[in-house]
């Protein structure tokens, strides 16, 4: 298979090839639901659990140098 | 070049927001994910000289998620556990999270995706690793990881009820209110 100068953006839900194309109007919202549903999800707060346990292994390697 | 470079500890930083979604999707729970994250973390720390500076940070942490996941986490992730008891006093919040996460329709629809189908929208879709990149993770040609990709796009729009043209607003939150109706 050969690739285009492709121009898709890859965000997994753009089709690559011709053959699998989806529909485009289901395929653009299917992009939208998925790209909201990520978006969701990447914006989440983070526990501070997190923060502090990198500062933790921060301090710890730099008392062990 | 000139200014202090971030440390690593910050470079990480950065990634656990997409660390952390991609734990609550593969696991569908906030408190695996957020055990999945930590594991994560503390294995990254210890094996940094394994990292190749200037290669990409995000892909090489999703390397080690995604391997820790499969060996330990796939079996449990459906349990609330707090045996350590470090998230003590999240819980309710986590149940909350948790019970929301299931009422989510994409989050139903990628549970009932074939195990390498939702990982290969996660790698590509939500983490924005390319394809070499996924292919690498999941030890799979480029090839494999475009088709996979395809027939994952595929199999998700059929399961949220878009394998018709239908006249839909441009409105996202109506058209999936609109589906929703539809198909649930």
């Amino acid at each position: 298979m050969d690739e285009k100068a492709d121009k898709t953006p890859r965000d997994g839900l753009h089709p690559i090839s011709e053959d699998a194309a989806l529909d485009p109007k289901i395929q653009e919202q299917l992009g939208r639901t998925f790209r909201a549903y990520c978006d969701d999800l990447i914006a989440e707060p983070i526990p501070d659990t997190f923060l502090v346990l990198l500062a933790k292994l921060e301090a710890k390697e730099r008392s062990g140098e | 070049m000139t200014g202090p470079q971030p440390s690593f500890g910050d470079q990480m930083v950065r990634e656990i927001p997409y660390l952390r979604a991609i734990g609550i999707s593969l696991s569908g729970s906030y408190s695996a994910a957020d055990d999945l994250v930590q594991d994560t973390l503390v294995k990254a720390w210890s094996h940094s000289d394994s990292f190749t500076q200037g290669t990409n940070l995000r892909a090489w942490l999703v390397t080690i998620l995604r391997n820790t996941y499969f060996s330990q986490y796939r079996k449990r992730s459906r349990e609330v556990q707090d045996t350590d008891g470090i998230f003590a006093g999240q819980v309710s919040v986590r149940a909350e999270q948790d019970s929301r996460l299931q009422m989510n329709e994409v989050q139903q629809a990628m549970d009932k995706l074939a195990p390498e189908h939702k990982e290969i929208l996660l790698l590509v879709g939500l983490a924005e690793l390319s394809y070499e990149e996924a292919a690498e993770i999941t030890n799979v040609a480029v090839g494999t990881v475009k088709s996979r990709l395809n027939r994952a796009r595929a199999r998700l729009a059929e399961l949220l009820g878009l394998t018709e043209t239908r006249e839909i607003g441009a409105d996202p939150l109506l058209a999936s209110i609109a589906t929703r109706s539809k198909e649930f």
